[in-house]
């Protein structure tokens, strides 16, 4: 409905004094709370639109739709703006705007649009008006008024009493929250709620039951004309092509043959403050003792072996004295699949040509168990040891070149496995010729030939300390002269040996 | 008359001594150097003339070297010992540049300073990786020396070792430790990976 001046001047009651400043028609229409369009018959033609005497929207009848304008100043781009607005007819409703596009930044969008009005608000406003076109209850096209008020709100003014209470409102601590029925049939579909249950297959095979409302699915009570509506069209389905209970083999469900398993191993952390804290179990033991590189401050891992823990496992047991690390030992060198269990560290057979592969000490032979610092400082001592007394040997020979095997000469002790920086390991092993030392390495060339094939076991390769991993690139290839082993290897090695004999 | 030149030698390797004030830096340098160590001790002051008369402001270094057949160093050790008081630490992060391993020096008796060389050694080894000795003076029980170093914040795999550092012996068994540390790390990246294929290639060779 349209209004003509004089309708409109006895709307707001200014009929008397036209021509009047815009100001004054927009005071009047905030007074009487005015709903609708105002249309400013100024040149160009200004539409202002309010929603209960609140201006949401002012422009000229000259500019171009509000989208194209926010598109222009940047708070929208292209695209959001063709996936926001539904385009009705020749018209562009943004009403939706923000819902259909969440990642539009809406205080923008609405600062943007603010300032517009204002911007054409405040040049009306300083204009003489001979006479203006009210339309009340008349929206703008586009639909923003939905932006700035929900259907929900409640207008108030200072001074008016709270709204009262919805009848089915309660405090929040006494009823809680009731399910809200679905009204919309075209949203009511019987979906499959995403937080319910995975349906096993006994209940996919079952016979469909009517679907019941739940916390998740709140219907109403189905009725003889809706329940198409609020039962599940999952349920509706029937059980055609599926192969009966127990016909596929591969659906039956059978038993698994029972694993063998011990008693698992118990994970103790030793902190800083010496506390030993057992309330880990051994799954985490592992994980932790494979990070522990990046725990340089925290605790001191180890693991007790459950045959052990059945006994004692108290920080004095007589196989450990100093209340340490049993498996410390391994601690780099146990992550090895073909290693074995963690407490079954590759070692080395005397035998030399026998077992290579590293299996360690087995559950029979409990005393090779319980591997202490003691043992560990004992054996990094013996290696320095060997090594030196190698180099003093080494350094008697110096005019010799005989380098034949001699039953005199010490046996190179080296490590059984070395870890590298990578998840890929390499096993040091021993071949039959052990009548060398770590130095003769130095003049590798006079030596005799005498690399064994690399022996593979699972992954990992059994080379030569010799030959090392060129053994497994090229087994035939001839050995360079000159110190094999890094030069600066070398020289530590020398220097160690100097200061053990100073 | 010019100076003479030495030659540079061809392996030098670098060990840091370090740890909290009288814990017996300067007595192991001493023990292990060839050459008179370079020490720069002064008259101890304060609280701390209580506990020893001297004591080291700026750095104590010593050196060790194997000769060659014509008498020429070409293998060279560096030791370069810090001052332990808390008010020169900033020697320690002079001199922590480039060394191959630390030697961390704490006196198993003196517990008041404990605390504050755990967060020294901690601090030291957020910033190095590299081997690092944990030499316990004044200790002969080596699992009082493992739980010590393990409170101070040291790995289960690094070494601990009980010392009486008054002892040339025993200074000389913590410098091969330390250095036993630094072949074992030099030995590991020495290690070639193996790749996939070559691991195929060995199996079927194998087979």
């Amino acid at each position: 409905m349209s209004l003509g001046p004089e309708s409109a001047a006895d709307l707001f009651g200014l009929a008397a004094d036209f021509p009047h400043p815009g100001w004054v028609v927009l005071d009047a229409a905030r007074d009487h709370r005015f709903t609708g369009e105002l249309v400013f018959d100024v040149t160009p033609p200004v539409h202002v639109y309010f929603d209960r005497g609140e201006v949401y929207l002012a422009e000229r009848s000259t500019e171009p739709p509000l989208g194209t304008r926010l598109v222009d100043a940047g708070a929208l781009n292209a695209a959001q703006l063709e996936h926001g607005a539904m385009q009705i007819g020749d018209t562009a409703h943004l009403g939706r705007l923000f819902e259909r596009v969440p990642s539009i930044d809406r205080d923008i969008v609405v600062l943007m649009t603010e300032m517009m009005n204002d911007e054409s608000v405040a040049w009306v406003a300083a204009q003489d008006i001979g006479a203006i076109t009210s339309t009340p209850y008349l929206h703008h096209s586009s639909g923003i008024h939905r932006w700035h008020r929900s259907v929900d709100d409640v207008d108030l003014r200072p001074g008016d009493p709270l709204p009262a209470p919805v009848p089915t409102a309660a405090p929040y601590d006494a009823v809680p929250p009731a399910p809200q029925p679905v009204t919309d049939p075209l949203v009511a579909w019987g979906e499959p709620a995403r937080n319910a249950p995975a349906p096993t297959h006994a209940t996919a095979c079952a016979r469909p039951v009517p679907n019941e409302p739940s916390a998740e699915q709140p219907f109403e009570e189905p009725g003889p004309a809706d329940s198409i509506l609020e039962s599940d069209w999952v349920d509706r389905l029937e059980t055609h092509g599926l192969p009966e209970m127990g016909s596929d083999p591969l659906a039956v469900p059978s038993a698994l043959p029972a694993m063998a398993t011990g008693q698992p191993d118990r994970f103790e952390l030793i902190w800083p403050s010496g506390e030993i804290d057992d309330q880990f179990d051994a799954g985490a033991a592992l994980d932790h003792l494979h990070e522990r590189d990046h725990d340089r401050a925290g605790p001191t891992a180890r693991v007790v072996r459950a045959t052990d823990a059945g006994s004692d496992h108290d920080d004095t047991n007589t196989d450990d004295p100093d209340g340490d690390d049993p498996v410390d030992l391994w601690d780099f060198e146990t992550t090895s699949p073909s290693f074995g269990p963690l407490d079954e560290p590759p070692t080395r057979t005397d035998s030399g040509g026998g077992d290579q592969t590293g299996s360690g000490p087995t559950s029979n032979e409990p005393h090779l168990t319980m591997i202490t610092d003691n043992a560990v400082q004992s054996m990094r001592h013996a290696v320095a040891s060997m090594e030196a007394d190698a180099f003093a040997g080494r350094l008697d020979d110096t005019s010799t070149t005989d380098y034949s095997v001699r039953p005199d000469d010490l046996v190179l002790p080296g490590r059984v496995a070395t870890r590298t920086e990578s998840s890929v390991w390499c096993l040091r092993g021993f071949d039959n010729d052990t009548n060398r030392s770590v130095f003769d390495e130095t003049t590798a060339s006079s030596r005799p030939a005498a690399a064994p094939a690399p022996v593979p076991t699972n992954g990992h390769t059994v080379a030569s300390p010799r030959t090392g991993t060129d053994a497994v690139a090229d087994p035939g290839a001839p050995e360079e002269a000159g110190p094999r082993e890094a030069p600066r290897v070398w020289a530590l090695r020398r220097l160690i040996g100097g200061l053990r004999f100073r | 008359m010019p100076a003479q030149v030495i030659p540079r030698a061809e392996h030098v390797f670098k060990l840091l001594v370090t740890g909290p004030f009288a814990a017996g830096k300067t007595s192991l340098i001493q023990a292990v150097s060839q050459t008179p160590v370079v020490e720069t001790d002064v008259d101890a002051s304060g609280c701390e003339a209580a506990v020893k008369a001297r004591t080291t402001v700026a750095m104590d270094f010593g050196t060790y070297a194997l000769h060659d057949d014509a008498g020429n160093s070409d293998v060279r050790l560096l030791l370069f010992g810090t001052p332990g008081q808390r008010r020169f630490w900033f020697m320690t992060d002079i001199m922590k540049g480039d060394v191959d391993a630390v030697v961390f020096v704490v006196d198993a008796e003196a517990e008041d300073t404990h605390a504050e060389a755990g967060a020294a050694m901690r601090s030291l080894l957020a910033d190095l990786r590299v081997p690092v000795v944990v030499a316990v003076n004044r200790c002969d029980d080596p699992g009082d020396a493992t739980l010590m170093a393990r409170q101070l914040g040291a790995l289960a795999s690094e070494a601990a070792l009980p010392c009486q550092l008054i002892d040339g012996n025993s200074a000389r068994e913590v410098t091969i430790e330390a250095l036993l540390a630094v072949l074992d790390r030099l030995e590991r990246s020495d290690i070639e990976v193996l790749d996939p294929l070559e691991r195929v290639v060995a199996l079927a060779g194998a087979a």
